[in-house]
């Protein structure tokens, strides 16, 4: 008997922000958002669409099998989009396409795709897709089936417009992730809509009606990929990212076991990547957690904790 | 005398970034040139390269007690050429002052570095909602900077309605450098370009030499109409820049030999006898000399 190889996640983008160049940034990577999560099936799946795209569309480009590809977009901030327009794959009449991504305000993702790609700041022509191209909205809460294999999961954050985390199951585990998000708190309630539902049902209802729906989106998954773009002595809670610490506590109270440090701040050296990694993991030594930073190509098989 | 004129790479890329250890030696940020005289600093294009002179910007106002200022001109309002300017430290001080050249018309520059900030796609809301102080100038006649005078003139590209600009920067004391970060490679563009550069000392050129997966030849110079145009504008040095994402240092360097030998092909004929070509490798300084026919120094 042959058993199926677990699925696995392979990290193509771990900065956030804007990309970065450096010989002591490279250690860790200096593109910007983009993992792909690899269910051991006969399509792609990506989760944002940074300058680490560019190594998925290399490698698709020698794979004669993989002609599906999903992209799963949090939001629409230039770090996770960028990379798109310039997928080569569009221009290739067997692939298929399908991109989950939510609205912008009252825009959805599909209209300012077009609004893109028609403006004439593109580094490289236009024209119409040759594939087969699917926009889908995902809405805060809805979960879906990709391929009807994979069961995904949305929840809005705390970032601008409307940022969302996604969860995967997988038949042998589920992964988590959210990539960008700040901590809630009276004075730092980001995401569209949320500043009308706190004042409809009250600050301090609304955060800790938050924190407690965020903690049970997550309850139960094996691993989590978090934002972990500033450290607890130079957070910007207002630029809409976070600290370990945050991912730690959300880690401890939903009984999450392997934590992925992600979204590195494009100030922060391979050096400075790894004293956070450091420090994030000394916290966590009471809770048994496995703390680990995202690194640009590295594979980890997604395993039940 | 002439002035001592540096010239700094920040970012050497065009398309898009492409950080990798392929590239460790040339660079993997979006275009952006500083070139400083000592007195004026001058930085060519707002690609993420940019971003690296933020802090030492805000750092040396402070040490000097002046509120910074930023000299920024504009071959281009593609991705490439824009995106490093909203996360681009100075934008951030009240007190810093961003002078925006353009050879086109400003309110394209203001549309165009809009969209870049625009709140769809950053936590900002447009130029505006960044509190320094903008100034957007057109320079298609002469500007007069510090020591430096700057012209830009517009050409067509495929890639953008607005066209392109190439800028010819002449300092008081002689130097003067040619900038061509896009440009088709058709007869009538390259004439237009020859003529409005000729006699610089130095000229920087995009080597973009575009090629698959991206569908834009006819868009962008290679390395063999960089070399064409440094030789009939009659450069004394050419520094090649704005490469391909694909394009690693190992085939950098194999199309830096091959243009080698093509000068030296020029120079056994007798033309571009002085002529000499170098690859840009990002936050390298090169000691740009007078017009006096010399070479390039590093």
């Amino acid at each position: 008997m042959t058993s199926r190889k677990p699925p696995k996640i392979r990290f193509h983008g771990v900065r956030g922000s804007r990309p970065v160049h450096h010989s002591s940034f490279l250690g860790y990577g200096g593109n910007t958002t983009c993992i792909e999560i690899e269910p051991r099936d006969d399509f792609t799946l990506v989760i944002d669409a940074g300058t680490g795209l560019q190594k998925i569309s290399r490698s698709l480009l020698e794979s004669p099998h993989k002609k599906k590809i999903h992209i799963l977009l949090t939001h629409t901030h230039w770090d996770h989009i960028l990379q798109l327009p310039l997928l080569p794959q569009f221009s290739q009449h067997d692939f298929e396409i399908t991109i989950h991504a939510p609205n912008v305000g009252d825009t959805s993702f599909e209209t300012l795709f077009s609004k893109m790609v028609a403006s004439g700041r593109l580094p490289v022509l236009w024209s119409p897709p040759k594939c087969r191209l699917t926009f889908h909205q995902v809405k805060p809460g809805e979960s879906f089936l990709i391929e009807n294999k994979i069961k995904v999961s949305a929840h809005q954050v705390n970032h601008q417009h409307i940022t969302l985390g996604y969860k995967f199951g997988f038949q042998e585990s589920s992964i988590a992730v959210i990539t960008d998000t700040a901590v809630m708190r009276p004075d730092n309630i980001l995401g569209q809509g949320m500043q009308e539902a706190s004042r409809k049902i009250g600050t301090d209802t609304f955060i800790s009606e938050y924190n407690r729906a965020l903690i049970e989106f997550l309850r139960g998954v094996d691993s989590l990929v978090f934002d972990t773009h500033f450290n607890a002595q130079n957070v910007r809670p207002d630029w809409g990212h976070a600290t370990p610490e945050l991912a730690l506590e959300f880690c401890i109270k939903a009984g999450i076991k392997r934590l992925f440090l992600f979204h590195h701040a494009p100030e922060d050296n391979d050096h400075m990547v790894a004293k956070k990694q450091e420090h994030a993991r000394n916290l966590a030594l009471p809770h048994a957690i496995d703390v680990l930073n995202a690194r640009e190509e590295d594979e980890w098989p997604l395993l039940s904790a | 005398m002439a002035a001592s004129i540096s010239i700094k790479f920040l970012g050497v890329r065009a398309i898009h970034a492409n950080p990798s250890r392929h590239n460790q030696t040339t660079g993997g940020s979006t275009g952006c040139i500083q070139i400083d005289d000592g007195t004026t600093k001058l930085f060519i294009n707002a690609g993420f390269g940019l971003n690296a002179a933020g802090s030492e910007i805000i750092a040396d106002a402070k040490q000097a007690s002046r509120n910074p200022e930023v000299n920024l001109l504009f071959s281009d309002f593609l991705w490439e050429s824009t995106l490093g300017l909203p996360s681009f430290l100075p934008m951030h001080f009240k007190s810093s002052t961003i002078n925006i050249l353009t050879a086109g018309q400003r309110n394209h520059a203001i549309d165009a570095l809009n969209d870049a900030a625009s709140k769809f796609f950053t936590p900002f809301d447009g130029l505006d909602s960044l509190p320094a102080r903008k100034n957007v100038i057109e320079a298609h006649s002469p500007a007069t900077l510090g020591a430096w005078t700057l012209q830009g003139i517009i050409i067509p590209n495929e890639l953008t309605p607005e066209g392109v600009a190439i800028w010819r920067l002449s300092h008081q004391e002689g130097q003067s450098i040619g900038i061509v970060m896009l440009c088709e490679p058709t007869h009538e563009s390259l004439a237009k370009v020859t003529d409005f550069l000729s006699g610089c000392d130095t000229l920087i050129c995009s080597a973009s030499n575009t090629h698959p997966p991206y569908q834009s030849p006819q868009s962008r110079l290679g390395f063999d109409e960089a070399l064409t145009l440094a030789a009939a504008t009659n450069a004394h040095s050419l520094i090649l820049t704005q490469f391909h994402p694909t394009m690693t240092d190992a085939k950098l360097q194999q199309q830096l030999i091959s243009v080698q030998r093509k000068i030296d092909n020029l120079k056994a004929r007798g033309v571009a006898k002085t002529l000499s070509v170098r690859l840009a490798h990002e936050l390298e300084p090169i000691l740009a000399l007078a017009s006096s026919k010399q070479k390039i120094a590093v």
